[in-house]
C-alpha cells in the first residue's frame, strides 16, 4: 500500500509540473503546445549530455544548471518559430497544434539521430533508500515528492506576487484590459513559454534520474498530462495540480491491483465519467 | 463562369478522373509503385474524410485515424475468429466504426474545442492499450495475421498486382463523390454555419449536437471501408496503425492539402506518401524534413496546396478579364 | 500636456467610423464627449489608445504624433484608457488588479503612493481590496477600473461610459469621485450618455455625431442644457 502511495505521489508530482506548464501557456496564449513532451525530453538530454562522461562530463549539478538555462532558451525559440507567427490568426488554435506536432516530430527525430535510441540514465541527485512510515523508497523519490510541491508553490507565488506573473494572469483573464495597462504582451508570451519549458525540463530531469532517457520519453507523460488538464480544467492551476495527483494515485492503485494493461482503460473510464458530469473538468471554467 | 458551365466542368473532371483511374494501374509498371499507389489512395480516403470534421465542421477529432485502424481490426477479427464471410466483414467494419464514431461524438462533443482534441487523442491511446493487452483476440503487439484475401467471383484480388489498385481507386472515387455532395448539401452548409458562428446557427434552429454527431459518423464511413480493405490487402491488422507518426502524417495530408477543400487532402496524400517513400533511405532525417515542410507550408501557404492552385486559377482568370476589358 | 487630434479617420476593416474627427484637450482640463450610440465615441478612444489603428490623421500628444502607435507605447506616453464596462480581471483581487495598474515603467516605482491616492478617492476599494474582481458590484467595478487606470499615473485619463447602467445614487458618488480625480491634475476625457454629469464635470464638451465633431461647446454656460437635448434629439429625428 505504501509503495503505491509513493509511486502515486512521485508520478503526481511529475504530472503536475508538466500539466502546469501546458495550462500556463493555454491560459496566457490560448494555444496548446503539443511539443511539451519533447521539451521534457530535451531537458533530460541536456542534463545528461553535460553531466555524463559520454558527453561533456561536467558532473550532475553542472548538467542540471545547464539544462535549466537551455530550457529557457529552447522555450523561447520554440515560441518564436512555432507559435508566434500564428498568434492572432483565425485558425490559431488548430494551426499551433499542427506546428507544435511538427516541432515535436522534428526534435524527437533529431534526438534519435544525435543520441541514438539506446537507453541512457541520469545520475540520481541523492542516492540510497529511505524508509518512512514503514515504506521503503529511493531517496530520489522522496526528493521529487518534496521538490515538486516546492516548485509549484514558487510558481504560484510568482504568478500571484511578481509583476510578470500578474501580467501572465492578466493576459489570460482579459487580454484587452491587459493591453490597455501597457502590459508588454509579446514579452509576456516569451516569459510564459520560457517558464513552461523550464517546468517541462525539470520534469525531464526528474524522470531521467528515476527512469530512463530516450528520445520518445516525453510521449507517455504528455498523454497523461492531457488527461490531467482535461480532468482539472485548462487554465486553472489549482485544478491542474489536484488533478495531477488524483490521476497519478488512480494510476498507481490501478497498476498495482489490476495490472498495467488495464490501467489506461481505468483512467480513461474515470475521465469519461467525470466529463459526463462536469464537461469543463473538475475545476475548469466554461469561458476562457 | 456560370453555374451551368461549372457543372459541365465538374462532370468533365469526373469523367477525366474515372478515365485516369482506369488507365493508371495499367501504366504503373512495378509492384513497388502499385503498392505505393494503393497506400496513397487509401490514405487519401482517410485524409479527405478528415477534412469533413476538421475543415468543414471545425471539430478537432484526433480519433479519425483510429477509426481507420479499428475497421481493419474488426475485419480481421471477424474473418479470422468469427468466420464472417469476406465483403460482409467490410460492411460489419463500417457499422461498428460508425457506431463508435457516434458514441465518441456524443461523449466528446459536449466539450470545448481543445478538449475534444485531447480526449480523442487519449482515446487512440486507449485503443492501443486495449489491443495490445488482448493478445488472444488481437494478436497483441505483433498484430493479427491471416486476414483473408478479398475475392470477386472466385478471382482473388491479391493474385494480380492491379486489383487492389482498382478497388482502392473505386473507394476513393465513391468517397469523394459522397463528400462533395454532402458538403454542398444543406447539411454541409449547416456544418459550416455552426463552425463559423455557432450562436447564430443555433438561433436559426440548427441542432449543434445532432449535426456534429452526424458529421463524425459520416466522416468515418469511407475510412472504415478503406481500413477494412487495408487489412485485407496487407493480410494483417497491426497496432502500428494507431501510431502517433501515422496520425501526424495523415493530419499533415489534411492540413497541407488545404482544409475545407476535399481535393486538397487527396493531392497531399499522394504527394506525401510518395515523398515519404522516396526519402526512406534518409532514415529518421526524413521525418525532420517532413516536419520542416509542414511548418513552412503552414507559414507561407496557410490554405494548403489546393489554395495555391486556386490562387493561380484566380490570377489567370483575372489576367483574362483584364485582357477582355482592356 | 496637450492632446490634439486632427482629421482622424479610423474604423473596423472596411467600415470607417471616424470620418476626419478633430478635437483637443488642454492641460489639466476635463473634456466631455457625448452623442448618439454607434457614432464613434468609443472608436475614438480606442484609436487614441492604440487598440484600433488610425487610417489617416494625427494624434499629437505633447508634440509627438502617436497615431499608429501600439497600445503599450500609448500607455508609456501617459495616456490610460479605461474601457467601457470592463470586467477587469475576474479572478484577481482588487489589490492585485490595482498593483498591475502601475505596470508601466514610470509608474511602477511609485505604486505604493499611487495606491494610497486611489484608496483616498475610492475608500470602498480599500474595503474590498482582498476580494476578487468578479465579486464586485457594478459601481464598485467601475471604481476599481478607474482606480486601476489611475495607478498608471496617467497624464491623460480616458473614461468610456463610467456611469453606464448604474443606479442614480452610485452615479452621483462616482461623478463626485471623478471630480476628485480631475482635481489631482490629471487631464480627463469622459465619454458618457449622461449629459448632466458631463456638464457638471467638464468645462468643455464635444458632441460626436456620424464620426465627426458636430458641436464644440467651449463654455458650458454658453449653451443651456435644453438646447443640447434638442440638438441631440433633433438631429436624430
Amino acid at each position: 500500500m505504501g509503495s503505491v502511495i509513493v509511486a502515486g505521489l512521485v508520478s503526481g508530482s511529475i504530472y503536475a509540473l508538466i500539466a502546469s506548464g501546458l495550462s500556463l501557456v493555454w491560459g496566457a496564449l490560448g494555444v496548446f503546445n503539443f511539443a511539451h513532451g519533447v521539451l521534457l525530453m530535451m531537458g533530460a538530454f541536456a542534463a545528461w549530455w553535460v553531466s555524463d562522461p559520454a558527453g561533456l562530463g561536467l558532473g550532475l549539478f553542472a548538467g542540471i544548471a545547464a539544462s535549466l538555462i537551455f530550457m529557457l532558451a529552447a522555450g523561447s525559440i520554440l515560441y518564436a518559430l512555432l507559435v508566434r507567427p500564428w498568434i492572432g490568426t483565425p485558425a490559431a488554435e488548430l494551426t499551433v497544434i499542427m506546428t507544435t506536432i511538427a516541432g515535436a516530430m522534428f526534435l524527437e527525430n533529431l534526438a534519435l539521430y544525435t543520441f541514438g535510441a539506446r537507453l541512457k540514465a541520469l545520475d540520481q541527485i541523492v542516492t540510497g533508500t529511505v524508509t518512512i512510515a514503514g515504506t521503503a523508497m529511493h531517496a530520489q523519490n522522496l526528493l521529487v515528492i518534496i521538490l515538486a510541491p516546492v516548485l509549484l508553490c514558487s510558481l504560484a507565488l510568482f504568478l500571484k506576487l511578481s509583476k510578470h506573473g500578474l501580467a501572465i494572469r492578466a493576459i489570460a483573464q482579459n487580454s484587452e484590459a491587459a493591453r490597455l495597462l501597457g502590459i508588454k504582451v509579446e514579452r509576456t508570451y516569451f516569459i510564459t513559454f520560457g517558464v513552461s519549458a523550464l517546468l517541462a525540463g525539470i520534469a525531464g530531469v526528474m524522470i531521467g534520474g528515476l527512469f530512463n532517457i530516450t528520445p520518445s520519453m516525453g510521449n507517455d507523460p504528455l498523454l497523461r498530462a492531457f488527461l490531467v488538464v482535461v480532468f482539472g480544467g485548462l487554465g486553472s492551476l489549482p485544478g491542474t495540480i489536484i488533478a495531477a495527483y488524483v490521476i497519478a494515485l488512480i494510476e498507481a492503485t490501478s497498476s498495482y491491483y489490476i495490472g498495467i494493461y488495464w490501467t489506461p482503460v481505468v483512467l480513461f473510464s474515470v475521465l469519461i465519467a467525470i466529463l459526463l458530469l462536469r464537461p469543463n473538468g473538475l475545476l475548469g471554467r466554461s469561458s476562457s | 463562369m456560370t453555374p451551368a458551365r461549372n457543372k459541365r466542368i465538374e462532370i468533365g473532371l469526373w469523367i477525366a478522373a474515372i478515365a485516369v483511374a482506369l488507365v493508371l494501374p495499367q501504366m504503373l509498371g512495378t509492384g513497388v509503385w502499385r503498392n505505393l499507389a494503393v497506400l496513397a489512395i487509401l490514405f487519401a480516403v482517410v485524409a479527405s474524410n478528415w477534412d469533413l470534421t476538421l475543415g468543414y465542421a471545425g471539430i478537432f477529432n484526433f480519433a479519425h485515424v483510429a477509426f481507420f485502424g479499428i475497421a481493419g481490426y474488426v475485419s480481421a477479427i471477424a474473418t479470422i475468429h468469427l468466420g464472417v464471410p469476406i465483403w460482409l466483414d467490410v460492411g460489419l467494419a463500417v457499422v461498428v466504426v460508425g457506431a463508435l464514431a457516434a458514441l465518441t461524438a456524443v461523449l466528446a462533443l459536449r466539450l470545448r474545442g481543445i478538449y475534444v482534441a485531447l480526449v480523442t487523442f487519449a482515446f487512440v491511446q486507449l485503443c492501443v492499450a486495449l489491443i495490445i493487452s488482448q493478445k488472444a483476440l488481437t494478436g497483441g503487439a505483433v498484430g493479427l495475421v491471416g486476414v483473408p484475401d478479398l475475392e470477386l467471383f472466385g478471382f482473388r484480388l491479391g493474385s494480380d498486382g492491379r486489383s487492389y489498385f482498382y478497388l482502392a481507386e473505386a473507394v476513393l472515387l465513391a468517397s469523394t463523390f459522397f463528400l462533395r455532395r454532402l458538403v454542398r448539401s444543406d447539411f454541409g452548409l449547416s456544418l459550416v454555419a455552426l463552425r463559423d458562428n455557432e450562436h447564430y446557427a443555433i438561433s436559426r434552429g440548427i441542432s449543434a449536437t445532432r449535426q456534429r454527431v452526424l458529421a463524425m459518423v459520416a466522416s468515418s464511413l469511407f475510412p472504415a471501408v478503406a481500413g477494412s480493405i487495408y487489412a485485407h490487402y496487407l493480410i494483417v491488422a497491426s497496432p502500428d496503425i494507431f501510431s502517433f507518426s501515422l496520425t501526424t502524417l495523415i493530419l499533415s495530408m489534411t492540413l497541407l492539402g488545404g482544409t475545407s477543400t476535399i481535393f486538397g487532402p487527396i493531392l497531399a496524400a499522394i504527394v506525401l506518401t510518395v515523398v515519404t517513400e522516396q526519402l526512406a533511405s534518409f532514415g529518421v532525417i526524413r521525418f525532420m524534413i517532413i516536419a520542416v515542410l509542414i511548418v513552412l507550408t503552414l507559414r507561407f501557404l496557410p490554405g494548403g496546396i489546393w489554395s495555391f492552385g486556386e490562387r493561380i486559377a484566380a490570377w489567370r482568370s483575372r489576367a483574362q478579364t483584364q485582357e477582355t476589358t482592356s | 500636456m496637450r492632446l490634439d487630434v486632427s482629421n482622424l479617420r479610423s474604423g473596423y476593416g472596411r467600415v470607417e467610423v471616424l470620418h476626419g474627427l478633430s478635437f483637443s484637450v488642454d492641460s489639466g482640463t476635463a473634456v466631455g464627449l457625448f452623442g448618439p450610440n454607434g457614432h464613434g465615441k468609443t472608436t475614438l478612444l480606442r484609436t487614441i489608445s492604440g487598440l484600433v489603428p488610425a487610417t489617416t490623421g494625427k494624434i499629437v500628444f505633447d508634440g509627438k504624433d502617436i497615431a499608429g502607435a501600439n497600445a503599450e507605447a500609448v500607455v508609456d506616453c501617459g495616456i490610460v484608457h479605461v474601457a467601457q464596462a470592463s470586467t477587469l480581471f475576474p479572478r484577481m483581487t482588487v489589490l492585485e488588479a490595482l498593483t498591475l495598474g502601475a505596470y508601466r515603467k514610470a509608474a511602477w516605482p511609485h505604486r505604493r503612493t499611487s495606491l494610497k491616492k486611489v484608496f483616498s478617492i475610492f475608500p470602498r476599494l480599500a474595503e474590498r481590496r482582498s476580494q476578487h474582481c468578479r465579486t464586485l458590484s457594478g459601481g464598485e467595478r467601475q471604481m476599481a477600473a478607474i482606480g486601476v487606470g489611475l495607478m498608471g499615473m496617467p497624464r491623460l485619463l480616458m473614461l468610456d461610459e463610467p456611469t453606464l447602467g448604474l443606479a442614480p445614487k452610485i452615479r452621483q458618488e462616482l461623478a463626485r469621485q471623478i471630480g476628485l480625480v480631475a482635481q489631482t491634475g490629471v487631464s480627463l476625457i469622459v465619454v458618457d450618455q449622461d449629459v448632466d454629469l458631463l456638464l457638471g464635470l467638464c468645462p468643455r464638451l464635444y458632441l460626436i455625431e456620424k464620426g465627426i465633431v458636430a458641436l464644440d461647446i467651449q463654455d458650458r454656460n454658453e449653451l443651456k442644457h435644453q438646447d443640447i437635448i434638442q440638438r441631440y434629439f433633433g438631429s436624430a429625428a
